[in-house]
């Protein structure tokens, strides 16, 4: 499955799983250039990033919501 | 009323949501509970500790965290937990993905983090979005993100396989993203854009 066609540009299917995977592993340094090379002229993949680190700031901090004014309204 | 008092009632209304995101976690009710319990009673034993440091609910929470985390060891060696395979969700990377491999859609900008995580209601959504994932899916992906487990520890305890992790957890990812793009940043105009 895995396909490296080194100096070909990565789809932005690749680059996508390499942002996700690259908060769970540490990358190569040959997935990273690929990925930061690919990032500087894709936006699509960029925002989807900003996402990303988004979402994994906000777990990191997250905190079970207050949701006691919902709770009285259904009881 | 008596601060301790105060403090009691306090705790008693977080009480059912801590439960609820226990359960996402522990996948057990009455393993949820007891691990809420020991949480509040931790609070109410040592009431000083969470003074000026932090909110209530902060505290609650880290507390609680740690409570899940012994909890998770102490089950897995007991019980294994099933392979992790949530069947036909393949779709849901590929669903993104022109078959040229560029996306379909142009993901949107969600804008400042911080003005974001800021707010309350954000977190609503996200635990809402949370609950909606595939209940083994939603499991990894807390484990991975918000106890902190790195991937390697998480396939100790579930025994699956690195790379299937990975993609695991890729999905979850996915899922949330839309989930919390419909939810809470589709509240701004450009939503109406999309076909």
């Amino acid at each position: 499955m895995k396909k490296d066609f080194m100096g070909m540009q990565p789809t932005c299917k690749e680059v996508h799983r390499l942002v996700s995977e690259g908060l769970d592993r540490k990358l190569s340094i040959v997935e990273r250039v690929r990925m930061q090379m690919h990032l500087l002229v894709c936006a699509a993949c960029r925002h989807f990033d900003g996402q990303m680190l988004l979402i994994q700031r906000a777990m990191r901090h997250f905190e079970v919501p207050d949701n006691s004014d919902m709770e009285k309204k259904e009881k | 009323m008596t601060i301790a008092a105060t403090l009691h009632q306090q705790l008693e209304a977080m009480r059912p949501a801590l439960v609820r995101f226990a359960i996402l976690q522990l996948r057990n009710e009455s393993l949820a509970e007891d691990v809420v319990q020991d949480a509040l009673i931790a609070v109410l034993e040592k009431p000083e500790r969470f003074a000026g440091l932090s909110t209530l609910r902060t505290y609650v929470t880290g507390i609680m965290k740690y409570k899940i985390i012994d909890a998770l060891r102490a089950s897995n060696r007991e019980r294994p937990i099933e392979t992790f395979d949530d069947q036909s969700e393949e779709d849901v990377i590929d669903a993104l993905f022109a078959a040229d491999g560029h996306t379909v859609a142009m993901p949107r900008q969600w804008g400042d983090p911080d003005a974001t995580l800021e707010q309350k209601d954000f977190f609503r959504v996200m635990e809402v979005c949370l609950e909606k994932l595939p209940a083994k899916t939603a499991r990894i992906f807390i484990m991975r993100e918000w106890l902190e487990f790195d991937t390697d520890e998480i396939c100790k305890e579930l025994g699956c396989s690195t790379a299937n992790a990975w993609v695991m957890l890729y999905r979850a990812r996915i899922r949330l993203r839309e989930c919390l793009d419909l939810n809470w940043f589709g509240n701004c105009p450009a939503a109406e854009s999309k076909s």
